[in-house]
């Protein structure tokens, strides 16, 4: 009978232990999110969302936090962006906000996220002008002048030509890495004699890349995004320009890239934060994980937009949590300190925040496509392998390269 | 609640109703600023509903590119205020008489011509203004865009403060007010005998010259107000976004969403667009976007074929008593 | 600092680009001229004709123009249902009511292929297709050339099917007098529904020539429709050979604006082009009369 009293204490007490430890536990995180999901730039927003759910999750299973992650669509439209921030700040009160694609609705949206004091981390918008304004609630995890010295850098050490020949999408974020890039080459003593200006949209490339041939310009530089890439490879292709590289901008290699060029896609450079194995070395494990739990959970390997997705989720729920300290008490100054407390070897390189927000280390990575594979050539100290130059998609007699499609 | 259903209104009290509920909205709502930037673009797009309805509506000249004028009031008064360094409170009345220039440009020589082709016309315009703004960088700063445009200044009265840049529901009340003010200028306008005219017009063109109506000055008349109040909340966007592109200045949407609004409310009104234009946006936001994350806009689609052809009178369109004019009440 | 040769390459892609225009809106232009209706949905057609090629491709090695009557089946398809379903009920109420419709429809139909095919760009690239010839000089590629024998011969197809046939008769009669066709004996709404299919049919057969020249997207139907339309009021109604001739137009004048100032000015012209004919001679280049 002793025994059996003993035993039922026993387990009251157990459980009662258990549940208030359950009392105790932190309580759930909640987390925003805004990206276009329909629209000019759902593709983009689509992505992000993909690696910031699994964020959220991996961080659920390995803090057993719970996390309340709340997505809404803005459409492409910065008033809806502003709507989207409105009601996760305002109403369903979340603890921060990350997300956001693209310069004209990350302006908007984090001037919103500021008004109501929520800390707001986007990896969309690398226009320099979005940090002008010293929000203290604004981080970003990649931005412009990384880019461009990637690009430069990579063209002066590499390549040593004379004449580049620069294509530039009209918008806001080409624009301003093309002027930047043109400023960087032009101060190094390199002539940019094409400087050409194209809509969003155009398909037929073929008069302006006449000029660059009229120019004799040694290499394009292409910023623009992947309908434009698309666009000058196959016009130059059937013009055989005779041209010693391709380099592009954003959106390169990644595997939509790869699925629809094919053979045309191999030996055009690339900038990026991040390709399947380009971590630093000391992020090489995260990386596997990370790229193996996406492929589990989606079916497909992560592309770097999706991979960025990942981290900020990752990164401010860890601030978060960070802040909110045992107690769980989360709050917007406490998370804003740890996250200007952060200083990090992640997937892309070193991220820490300068007081604009800004990563201060933010350096991009130049890689080459060779056989499918991003090669990354630039930095030379984190690059993976030995750049073809010079090289095109195309060849001058319309052969192209063997690549599985 | 039959009786609600089934009879008729006269504009007057159907213009109570509506205006009344844009009043109260914000109570509505509890003030919530979520709420609020939902329906600010919502009184906005009734306001260019019923503008752009004085001149299809009345004035039977459709036109397919108003973004044309709600642009240009957009960037206008931003330049003024940034550039000029003007007060926006004057910036955007002569941001509404840029648009009333500008549509006077295109509209007289395209007076001519009739049917689908004015309306066409209309939208070339629109186009060829947001190519000219991606442009003309100089002036407008290309397809960078413009940042940062400040909101409208703070007013004071006594103790009674008003600020624009984080309050929402000052924000609304000032789209509400001047789509009072608009609808306000639509009204009389159609009681007056310029209004008789636009019906002439209207109804046949040959006709009202005939009998000694001036057809082109009449249609100036309505092309130049429905621009005016179109730039108007043109400009009062730009200082509520406080940011402007020329893909978001001279988006497509204001040019169709005017003409969904007004045929959904009922185009034989004034006060239809307005509620079209409400409806229209409760829908989609709280209705279809529950279904589908991403592809929620082809509910939308799908609804705009089906009103046009089950319900080609629009919501109030019936039900409204049309007023003989002259005895209108 | 333009060369001679790089002047000519301008012009001639641009002649081909042209012709090709005026394919891409023969369904959009038949469409008007004979029901006088404008179908905004008209690139989304084409955009499914593209859509129906790429799966075509990836999943069965099929070349795109071997999709083309399948993809041309499904356009037209749908072209026969939305005709069916929504416009006949409002053939005789105004113009603006099937403008509003058809816009409608492509909203669905955009938005549609995104919930079905995401958002990602489709290419339609085969490799003996890109493949680059060069003549004096000059470069086109194999799909370049085939592309523009196709829009060519459609062309002239569909004008010796509407002045020579007599299915064709039937339909012109009727664009031109319904009454009197259809006291003719000829079944009216019948020939409405075949029309409005044709133009579906039309649209569909470009889409995987489009797609192979450029790529498929779910957005990328707005931007047909509205060059389509350009290129029909440039024309003028009535006039199938008019189009190719517009388009030609069309094309070497965007090419050349590159060519002499910079790309983005390209759709400037059309535009500008556009509007001046508009209001300048609204009966379009080679129009018959309102």
């Amino acid at each position: 009978m002793k025994v059996k009293r003993a035993a039922v204490v026993g387990v009251c007490l157990f459980v009662s232990i258990c549940w208030l430890g359950a009392a105790l536990a932190a309580e759930p995180i909640k987390l925003g999110a805004h990206t276009p999901q329909t629209g000019s730039l759902a593709k983009h927003g689509i992505e992000q969302i993909k690696g910031i759910r699994l964020g959220a999750e991996q961080f659920e299973k390995k803090t057993g936090i719970k996390v309340d992650l709340k997505v809404y669509d803005d459409e492409s439209f910065p008033q809806k962006a502003i709507s989207a921030v409105e009601k996760l700040a305002g109403v369903d009160r979340v603890d921060a906000i990350v997300g956001g694609y693209g310069s004209n609705l990350v302006g908007p949206a984090s001037e919103a996220a500021e008004r109501y004091n929520t800390p707001y981390l986007t990896i969309g918008a690398v226009d320099t002008k979005l940090s002008a304004k010293k929000f203290k609630n604004f981080f970003r995890l990649n931005y412009m002048p990384g880019y461009a010295a990637a690009q430069s850098g990579a063209i002066k050490e590499l390549m040593g030509v004379k004449k580049v020949g620069i294509l530039y999408n009209s918008l806001s974020a080409t624009t301003e890495i093309a002027e930047e890039v043109k400023n960087q080459l032009t101060a190094a003593g390199l002539e940019v004699p094409v400087f050409e200006k194209f809509e969003k949209g155009t398909t037929n490339f073929k008069p302006s890349l006449l000029k660059l041939r009229d120019a004799r310009c040694d290499i394009v530089l292409v910023e623009g995004y992947f309908a434009d890439y698309f666009g000058t490879i196959k016009d130059a292709a059937v013009l055989s320009l005779p041209l010693k590289a391709y380099v592009g901008a954003w959106g390169i290699g990644t595997p939509e890239f790869i699925r629809e060029l094919g053979p045309m896609s191999e030996h055009v450079y690339g900038t990026s934060v991040w390709e399947i194995g380009t971590a630093p070395p000391e992020a090489k494990k995260d990386e596997a994980e990370i790229v193996a739990t996406y492929k589990a959970k989606y079916n497909e390997e992560p592309s770097y937009i999706g991979m960025l997705g990942y981290l900020s989720a990752k990164y401010m729920l860890e601030a978060i949590q960070r802040g909110g300290g045992a107690t769980g008490t989360y709050n917007a100054e406490k998370t804003r300190d740890a996250l200007r407390a952060l200083d990090v070897i992640s997937p892309m390189g070193r991220i820490a925040f300068d007081e604009k927000g800004d990563p201060k280390y933010f350096v991009a990575i130049l890689f080459q496509t060779q056989k499918g594979k991003q090669v990354v050539v630039y930095p030379k100290d984190r690059s993976t392998g030995q750049v073809q130059y010079p090289a095109v998609p195309w060849k001058k007699d319309g052969e192209k390269a063997e690549v599985a499609r | 609640m039959r009786a609600f259903a089934t009879r008729l209104w006269t504009e007057r009290q159907a213009a109570a109703v509506v205006l009344g509920t844009v009043l109260v909205i914000p109570f509505v709502l509890s003030f919530n600023p979520y709420y609020l930037s939902i329906f600010i673009p919502a009184v906005v797009l009734g306001a260019v509903s019923i503008a752009w309805n004085l001149l299809a509506g009345m004035c039977g000249q459709v036109s397919f590119g108003h973004a044309a004028f709600f642009g240009i009031g957009a960037y206008a008064s931003a330049i003024l205020v940034i550039k000029g360094g003007w007060n926006p409170y004057w910036a955007m009345p002569v941001a509404g008489l840029c648009g009333s220039l500008g549509s006077l440009v295109i509209g007289l020589p395209a007076f001519r011509l009739r049917g689908p082709y004015f309306a066409l016309v209309i939208l070339g315009f629109a186009e060829v203004m947001k190519l000219l703004a991606m442009n003309l960088t100089w002036l407008t700063e290309g397809s960078q865009g413009i940042f940062n445009i400040p909101p409208l200044p703070t007013l004071q009265s006594g103790a009674l403060t008003l600020e624009f840049f984080v309050s929402r529901t000052t924000n609304y009340y000032v789209a509400a007010f001047l789509m009072f003010a608009i609808y306000l200028v639509v009204y009389f306008l159609r009681r007056s005998n310029v209004g008789l005219a636009m019906a002439a017009v209207h109804g046949d063109e040959e006709t009202a010259s005939g009998i000694g109506v001036p057809v082109v000055r009449t249609k100036a008349v309505a092309l130049a107000v429905s621009a005016f109040c179109t730039s108007l909340m043109g400009a009062f966007y730009a200082h509520y976004i406080r940011f402007l592109s020329p893909d978001s200045a001279f988006d497509a949407y204001w040019s169709v969403m005017p003409i969904v609004g007004s045929l959904f409310g009922g185009m034989t009104t004034v006060i239809g667009p307005m509620a079209g234009a409400l409806v229209i946006t409760g829908l989609d936001e709280f209705l279809f976007k529950r279904f589908f994350e991403t592809g929620h806009k082809l509910f939308f689609g799908l609804l705009l074929a089906c009103v046009i052809v089950w319900v080609p009178t629009g919501l109030l369109g019936n039900r409204i008593r049309k007023s003989v004019h002259g005895a209108g009440r | 600092m333009t060369s001679l040769p790089s002047i000519i390459q301008s012009i001639l892609s641009g002649l081909a680009d042209g012709v090709n225009y005026s394919l891409y809106c023969l369904g959009l232009a038949f469409v008007f001229g004979i029901m006088r209706i404008i179908n905004l949905a008209h690139g989304e057609f084409l955009v499914l004709g593209g859509y129906v090629a790429y799966w075509l491709l990836v999943i069965w090695g099929i070349n795109p123009l071997l999709a083309m009557p399948l993809a041309a089946a499904a356009a037209g398809g749908m072209a026969f249902l939305s005709y069916h379903i929504f416009l006949q009920r409002i053939r005789t109420t105004t113009e603006l009511n099937t403008l509003i419709l058809t816009f409608g429809l492509s909203i669905f139909l955009a938005n549609f292929f995104v919930e079905c095919w995401t958002a990602d760009i489709r290419n339609l690239g085969v490799d003996w297709l890109e493949h680059p010839l060069a003549f004096h000089g000059v470069y086109m590629s194999v799909g370049e050339i085939i592309t523009l024998v196709i829009s060519l011969a459609v062309v002239f197809g569909l004008h010796f099917f509407l002045t020579r046939s007599k299915a064709g008769l039937a339909i012109r009669v009727t664009a031109i007098d319904r009454d009197a066709a259809a006291l003719a004996g000829i079944n009216v709404n019948r020939v409405d529904l075949i029309a409005f299919s044709v133009g579906g049919i039309l649209a569909g057969l470009s889409g995987p020539l489009l797609g192979m020249l450029t790529h498929v997207n779910p957005g990328a139907g707005v931007a047909i429709t509205i060059k389509a339309f350009i290129l029909t009021v440039l024309a003028g109604v009535g006039s199938v050979m008019g189009l190719v001739i517009a388009g030609m137009i069309l094309g070497v004048g965007e090419a050349l604006t590159v060519t002499f100032t910079n790309a983005s000015y390209r759709e400037l012209f059309g535009f500008t082009l556009f509007l001046a004919i508009l209001l300048i001679r609204p009966t379009g280049l080679f129009g018959k009369g309102l």
